[in-house]
């Protein structure tokens, strides 16, 4: 019922996005026809699914508890502060700044879970960095490690 | 090939330094494979730099071994952790998972390992012996009917991969919504980037693979840490059992194969079709096979699993014979070939024979080399296992990350990565499943590039989608992967009324 609803809204989006894009001129086919069939799709899916009954052997998702949805927001918003500013900080100093507090919470001591997210981090870059050279944003240790 | 080419071709490709290299690179594909992000196509370019360092038959070897090795180690991740290596092994990596939760990852693998060998020596064959036919073949095949096979891989997704097809369509239906992110192929207009220019060339494939299938997983995890506790996978037993599962399903091995090397071989569309589209004719053409849940999802991996291999040596058809790259990864194997100058293309087997004979048989012999590198990779990969999910669940989050990062180079595809992550957690709490939304996301660009060139060459006439006979062929097939589920459902629905509900 949820997703019908979800599909139903996204494909009446795109619909949207289908009559504002811009027709090319000479052409005869323009950039809104791919959103318009795919958000017409979502219309009927969605539809489809609504009047859809559940089934018998459909079980519904637990509810989430106070303590989950913590977890959950912490596995979401620690990672996003990582996007926003792996360029200055870098992989090395960032990556253990969001594995040890998610450690910790999983019940690790504090100490430990610093520890293990460093020792991750520094696997990590041996490997991708070290070994397969990729490059990746080192920020204040950049030209620290052997390979760089 | 006569037998004298044949044993030239051997004298040159089984020397030590060929055979070293051909190790060496097996190893860097389990690596490359095997860790979340990291695809075969961007193993090979790695390997670009050394292959131009070596003469022109072991750098090739190197590169197809690699190529073969990486896709197969994919399986790896896919069935420990519910992470496909490749959008190819996301057909199957579901399946695989629940067999290594009810402790049969080693069964799981086994049966992928032997259908990827056999795929693979398959599509290795038809290089040898057919791939002049074969590439004529896929030469005639216009922009409508590559618009029907990607349409027609689509629709077997649909219904091959949910609980329902419905479910299986709006999960279509969400990976060609997200391919529609970026610059429209035709005018260049900008579409939902939101003034973005990182979302300029869409979306990322692999930030949006990692985040649906492996970081999905983490907030699973976070919002009910008891779930991964209830049922850890375990590898379990390789050998027991992998017989029987293999012998009934021969047939549908066979059959994976043989679509893999025709998909394969058609320019544009490879092995993210074959796999689904293999599962699709399986199932249709083995029926009854099925008892119990591993038996249901061993059928899903078998001709998957096949196809996924076979529809390498399909794609370096039209890539080594007329010099056509059907994917990004022959399209590199193309570029090490030129840089060792042998120029693909008919003449390329008339003034280097040996070599491009040595080359192909380097390939059969890497997917024989699948097996006991897969084995190797299962030893190694039994520590992992013994890790709690306290301790596991960050570390995949942690790889994700930087795979992410390490593939698109922009912190964009973290935000991606993340909000991809949300929208497998929601799409698995509503039963949604996940595999097709990656295949609408590959197939997306190509169907509305074909479909969008082919109308404007009509006129903007859409009978041009169904004047060729192929393409009429291939929009019947469509029809009927939609139509006779629903026709079948609708007779039950008028004998069975109850048990139909």
């Amino acid at each position: 019922m949820i997703a019908g609803a979800a599909a139903v809204l996204v494909g009446a989006g795109l619909i949207g996005v289908a009559m504002q894009a811009r027709p090319v001129p000479h052409l005869p086919i323009g950039p809104g026809v791919l959103p318009a069939v795919v958000g017409l799709g979502l219309l009927g899916v969605g539809a489809a699914l609504m009047v859809a009954r559940r089934e018998p052997h459909d079980p519904a998702p637990s509810r989430p508890d106070r303590t989950g949805l913590t977890g959950l927001a912490l596995a979401i918003a620690l990672p996003l502060a990582l996007a926003a500013t792996l360029e200055t900080v870098g992989v090395a100093l960032g990556l253990p700044l969001v594995l040890a507090p998610l450690l910790a919470w999983h019940g690790m001591p504090p100490g430990r879970a610093m520890l293990l997210a460093v020792a991750m981090t520094g696997a990590l870059l041996a490997l991708l960095g070290g070994l397969l050279r990729v490059p990746l944003p080192l920020g204040p240790l950049a030209g620290v490690p052997p390979w760089t | 090939m006569t037998p004298a080419a044949l044993g030239a071709a051997l004298a040159l490709l089984l020397t030590p330094q060929v055979l070293a290299v051909m190790a060496g690179a097996a190893v860097l594909g389990l690596v490359v494979g095997a860790l979340p992000g990291l695809t075969a196509t961007l193993g090979v370019a790695l390997l670009v730099p050394f292959a131009l360092l070596l003469e022109p038959l072991p750098a090739l070897a190197g590169v197809v071994t690699l190529a073969a090795v990486a896709i197969t180690a994919g399986d790896l991740p896919g069935a420990l952790l519910r992470v496909p290596g490749t959008p190819a092994s996301a057909a199957y990596a579901e399946a695989a998972h629940r067999l290594a939760r009810r402790g049969r990852a080693g069964l799981a693998l086994g049966t992928g390992l032997v259908c990827a060998a056999v795929g693979g020596v398959a599509g290795a064959l038809v290089l040898l012996l057919g791939a002049p036919a074969l590439a004529g073949l896929a030469l005639h095949m216009s922009t409508v009917e590559r618009f029907w096979l990607a349409v027609l891989g689509l629709s077997a997704a649909a219904v091959v991969a949910g609980p329902s097809p419905p479910r299986g369509a709006l999960a279509v239906l969400i990976g060609l919504a997200l391919a529609l992110v970026g610059l429209d192929p035709v005018s260049g207009q900008p579409r939902l980037t939101f003034g973005l220019t990182d979302l300029s060339g869409g979306l990322g494939l692999i930030p949006v693979m990692i985040g649906l299938f492996a970081v999905s997983r983490v907030l699973a995890h976070a919002l009910d840490p008891k779930t991964d506790e209830r049922a850890p996978p375990r590898i379990g037993p390789v050998f027991a059992g992998l017989g029987q599962a293999l012998g009934r399903r021969r047939r549908a091995i066979a059959l994976g194969g043989g679509v893999g090397v025709v998909i394969g071989a058609i320019p544009g569309a490879g092995a993210d079709i074959a796999a689904y589209v293999a599962q699709a004719v399986a199932r249709r053409l083995t029926p009854g096979r099925t008892k119990g849940e591993d038996d249901h999802d061993l059928d899903a991996i078998a001709p998957a699993g096949a196809a996924n291999n076979a529809a390498i040596g399909g794609a370096l058809v039209p890539a080594t014979v007329l010099g056509i790259p059907g994917d990004s990864l022959t399209a590199i194997v193309i570029g090490v070939l030129m840089l060792n100058g042998i120029t693909p293309g008919p003449a390329a087997f008339l003034l280097h024979g040996d070599t491009m004979a040595a080359v192909l048989l380097a390939f059969l012999l890497a997917n024989l080399l699948l097996v006991p590198a897969g084995l190797l990779a299962l030893a190694l990969a039994r520590p992992l296992l013994a890790a709690p999910p306290v301790v596991l669940m960050p570390l995949i989050l942690g790889v994700c990350l930087v795979g992410s990062y390490a593939v698109e180079r922009t912190t964009t595809a973290l935000v991606v990565t993340m909000a991809a992550g949300v929208l497998g957690l929601l799409m698995e709490r509503g039963r949604v499943p996940l595999a097709p939304v990656v295949l609408g996301l590959v197939l997306g660009p190509l169907i509305e590039e074909m479909a969008l060139t082919s109308l404007m060459k009509a006129g903007g006439d859409p009978a041009v989608l169904v004047e060729r006979p192929g393409a009429l062929g291939l929009a019947l097939v469509t029809a009927a992967v939609w139509g006779v589920p629903a026709v079948r459902a609708g007779i039950a629905h008028v004998r069975h009324p109850r048990d139909s509900d």
